[in-house]
């Protein structure tokens, strides 16, 4: 599986750029050559010097350390929202889908009332209802993404528990932890992985845009979202001042994208054991 | 009399309909005795509740009335201590045998899943790699194995796997649910071959599905014949298979005589 991953080119490449950005982000004040939120008014709107490789913003900020300082919030705040949004996905649709009954009633209910509900819309009185704040946001995109993935995770249950392997587990007493961590999970996680990657890009998206709209990351932190919203300000002037952030957004979500289709490709065991 | 099933009624909810949730039966009411050592064949058509049936009796399926007692112990009774101690003395081998292991496991932990489950407590690692080893040896599988994932494996050594690790349990009775019937034919006769050897040598008995009548002259030493979830015929010898009451029956065997001849 693994093997069959790291043949394709494309997936390696996706995965060094994602691995590229990351390290960036983590060492952001080592590798930016300018300090994010030092401002110079002289030097506003200047041109790609050596000094400043990608220009300066309106304020004379330095875009590039902007841009890498940016990767923070816009990469890691995606991951975490990702990260809440499958642990409970994954408890509701592993309840539901294993001890069905009332359980799986209640649970799948309370999916479907999530799930009628338009996402965009619903991030947006979320984060109206409890206060513009990025932690907000993070907890809007749980809120709405969560349904999809109980609901993805209780049929690939539903579909497992009925296999053979998992009745023997029960005829022999394995026991309910031993076939739900030894036998679903793996047998999920490679669907879940798949979704997640690709979702992982729709996130990127949802808190920059959030932050384009001034409800997410604010002003002077540099979040790609957001830089955005600073730079529409002046794009009749200067409307150079999108491509840098603009263009750092789109690399990243088609790495993301790319990299949850060849992983589509390599994990299905369909595919695979033929 | 090691294994006595008695009167056994399931049913399972019929699709859904608006308002109404009606159950269909499908076991009528089915009683089998099992003596210590014999293999009994259990035939019918495809529908008739034979699966149904073998999963009631390895303790999968409650069935609404009726009891099912291995060595006088009772596997749906109300005792879960009981319940518990007679998951080890039955073993079910299917006939899919691509989704009976996890494509996930290697070969050696789809087997270490029985040891662990049948409480063989995990002194050391090597008591068990032994265990493993006589177990792939017993079934006829090079150690090599141990290592590979089941979808390198091809059917006829992927069923032995499956044995295998019912043999783990170190069972007194085995369920084989059309264990053969997805194997090509000379596959079908070594594993059956395989089959009496264990069940000689570990005293073992059987209770062998299928809706094939040649695998049961083969193998088993009594036959039932099972039809709508009813049983329709009993045979204490197979030499009464040429003079058969019920036309159901007789009509099974007059189409294997045919093929024969
Ligand atoms: N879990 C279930 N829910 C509903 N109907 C079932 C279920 N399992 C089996 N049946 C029905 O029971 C009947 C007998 O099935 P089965 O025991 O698999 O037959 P056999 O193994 O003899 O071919 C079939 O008509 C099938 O549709
Ligand atoms: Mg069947």
């Amino acid at each position: 599986m693994i093997k069959q991953f790291f043949q394709s080119r494309l997936s390696i490449a996706c995965l060094v750029i994602i691995l590229l950005f990351t390290l960036a982000g983590i060492f952001a004040p080592y590798i930016a050559p300018n300090d994010p939120y030092e401002t110079d008014l002289m030097n506003k709107f200047s041109s790609y010097t050596r000094e400043h490789p990608l220009g300066t913003d309106q304020l004379g900020r330095c875009v590039l350390s902007r841009l890498i300082h940016g990767i923070r919030p816009t990469l890691f705040l995606s991951l975490l929202a990702m990260a809440g949004t499958i642990t409970l996905g994954l408890v509701m649709g592993i309840l539901a889908g294993y001890f069905r009954g009332w359980v799986d009633e209640v649970i799948m209910r309370v999916v479907d009332v999530m799930l009628s509900f338009p996402s965009q819309i619903m991030i947006l009185a979320v984060v109206a209802l409890l206060g513009i704040d990025i932690r907000n946001v993070i907890l809007a995109n749980i809120f709405v993404k969560w349904a999809w993935y109980a609901r993805m995770i209780r049929t690939t249950v539903i579909q497992y528990t009925g296999k053979n392997f998992v009745l023997f587990s029960k005829s022999i007493g394995s026991g309910s932890p031993y076939i739900l961590t030894r036998h679903l999970l793996p047998c999920i996680a490679s669907e879940l992985v798949v979704l997640a990657t690709l979702d992982t890009g729709w996130t990127i998206l949802n808190i920059s845009t959030l932050s384009f709209l001034g409800l997410g990351v604010q002003a002077p932190t540099p979040e790609w979202g957001a830089m955005l919203n600073e730079a529409k300000n002046v794009v009749t002037s200067n409307p150079g001042q999108m491509v840098a952030p603009g263009v750092a957004i789109v690399i990243l979500i088609a790495a993301f994208n790319m990299l949850g289709d060849c992983m589509r490709d390599a994990m299905d065991p369909r595919e695979v054991r033929n | 009399m090691i294994m006595k099933a008695e009167d056994i009624r399931i049913s399972f909810r019929k699709e859904r309909q608006l308002f109404r949730r009606e159950r269909q039966e499908i076991l009528h009411g089915v009683s089998l005795n099992l003596k210590q050592g014999e293999c009994l064949g259990l035939v019918g058509e495809s529908g008739s509740g034979k699966s149904t049936l073998a999963k009631v009796l390895c303790g999968l399926n409650r069935p609404d009335s009726g009891s099912v007692e291995i060595g006088g112990l009772s596997l749906y009774g109300g005792d879960r201590q009981e319940r518990q101690s007679l998951r080890h003395e039955i073993g079910i081998v299917f006939q899919e045998y691509t989704s009976s292991v996890n494509p996930y496991f290697h070969i050696e932990t789809v087997i270490e899943e029985s040891l662990r489950a049948c409480g063989k407590t995990k002194k050391r690692k090597s008591e068990w790699d032994d265990l493993i080893d006589s177990l792939l040896t017993r079934v006829g599988l090079p150690l090599s194995y141990r290592k590979k994932y089941p979808h390198e494996l091809s059917g006829g050594e992927l069923q032995r796997v499956c044995i295998a690790r019912t043999l783990a349990l170190e069972p007194r009775i085995i369920v084989f649910d059309e264990a053969v019937s997805s194997l090509d034919g000379a596959t079908q006769v070594i594993v059956m071959d395989l089959l009496n050897e264990i069940q000689k040598d570990l005293g073992l008995s059987y209770i062998f599905i299928t809706h094939d009548l040649t695998t049961i002259t083969y193998m088993c030493d009594r036959v039932t014949f099972l039809k709508d979830g009813l049983v329709v015929e009993e045979l204490e010898n197979l030499d009464e298979l040429k003079d058969l009451k019920n036309p159901y029956a007789r009509k099974l065997i007059e189409s294997v005589l045919c093929l024969d001849a």
